[in-house]
């Protein structure tokens, strides 16, 4: 049977991802996103054109792969909600999230750790890209490195903008913690890499499993998916830097 | 003692811009207390009254501060800063 991936979040960091992952013939991947293709993201969305303006994300990835893809492929076009979270991950084998909000990347790694099943989580802003892999009760999670949500405000995400090759980048790397995961190698899950496009530095910072992580601490308090967890400011990315 | 501190994307608005820093504090507190003062503001988008917010991560070389001495950790001359904080967006 093949691994089965969940890509949670389409956007410029999954988008890629899914264009390495789609070539890997032992997993089959699901595509789960509820948004829209705009003309203001087809410069880092490769794979699409003027005619995928309008069209689920998720659809039009499937069908412009699936010629040529060596994954299967299925498509999920809702969002994913504390409602819908446990049941979209059931029989993962690894979860890829590149989503573009807090409470998306908190609610997956929370519904993650709850099922045991690992995770990739990505992000990208400005010049910088983050990659970081979990493996339930071995490593450190997304938790244990970041406690919870922002409160107020967004860090500047819609104001920073994005430079898109550091997108594709992300996306790379989460392709490649998610084949690691997949083969169950000695991998860098636990380990956080960054990438500043300005200097062209990568740099990688160990993260430590916390006692007190409310996740995958001794005592957790994250028993269950509660939806007052999520509240959170959401992020759009905008232009360019 | 003279230390640098990396500045992530999402706060360079209060560095002029700059991705490097120099601070100066025996301790990571007290090269903080220094930092905002030559770029006011920082500070309190890194620590709350209890400590390193818990969206932000301050590394000495490697290492999550949380695991050594916390904001009281010492610092040595050439030592390196480095903010990361939670980042959305893709
Ligand atoms: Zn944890």
């Amino acid at each position: 049977m093949s691994a089965r991936v969940v890509l949670v979040g389409l956007g410029g960091i999954g988008h890629p991802c899914a264009l390495a992952l789609a070539q890997c013939a032992d997993i089959s991947l699901v595509f789960l996103d509820d948004d829209r293709v705009e003309r203001s993201n087809l410069h880092r969305l490769p794979a699409f054109a003027e005619q995928h303006i309008g069209r689920y994300k998720a659809e039009a990835l499937c069908e412009v792969l699936a010629p040529s893809a060596k994954a299967g492929l299925s498509v999920a076009t809702e969002r994913l909600t504390p409602e819908t979270a446990a049941a979209a991950i059931a029989g993962a084998s690894v979860v890829v999230e590149g989503s573009d909000n807090f409470a998306t990347k908190f609610l997956v790694a929370d519904a993650c750790a709850l099922a045991a099943v690992p995770s990739v989580h990505g992000a990208a802003i400005a010049w910088t890209g983050t990659a970081l892999s979990v493996r339930p009760k071995q490593s450190a999670c997304y938790r244990c490195l970041f406690e919870d949500l922002p409160e107020g405000e967004s860090l500047d995400c819609s104001s920073a903008g994005i430079f898109a090759p550091v997108t594709a980048l992300v996306g790379a790397l989460m392709a490649q913690a998610t084949r690691d995961l997949l083969a169950h190698k000695p991998s860098l899950a636990g380990t956080i890499t960054r990438f500043d496009a300005r200097d062209g530095s990568f740099r990688r910072h160990v993260v430590r499993r916390r006692h007190d992580c409310a996740l995958c601490g001794d005592m957790p308090s994250i028993l269950s998916i509660d939806r007052a967890r999520y509240l959170a400011p959401t992020c759009a990315m905008g232009a360019s830097p | 003692m003279a230390i640098s501190v990396r500045i992530p994307a999402s706060l360079r608005t209060l560095t002029q811009g700059k991705e490097e820093v120099a601070a100066e504090g025996a301790t990571v507190r007290a090269a903080l207390d220094q930092l905002d003062k030559t770029h006011p503001g920082i500070k309190e988008r890194l620590v709350d009254d209890k400590g390193v917010k818990r969206f932000m991560n301050i590394y000495l070389g490697d290492e999550d501060i949380r695991f050594l001495d916390a904001l009281d950790t010492p610092l040595k001359d050439g030592d390196s800063l480095t903010i990361v904080p939670a980042i959305a967006g893709g």
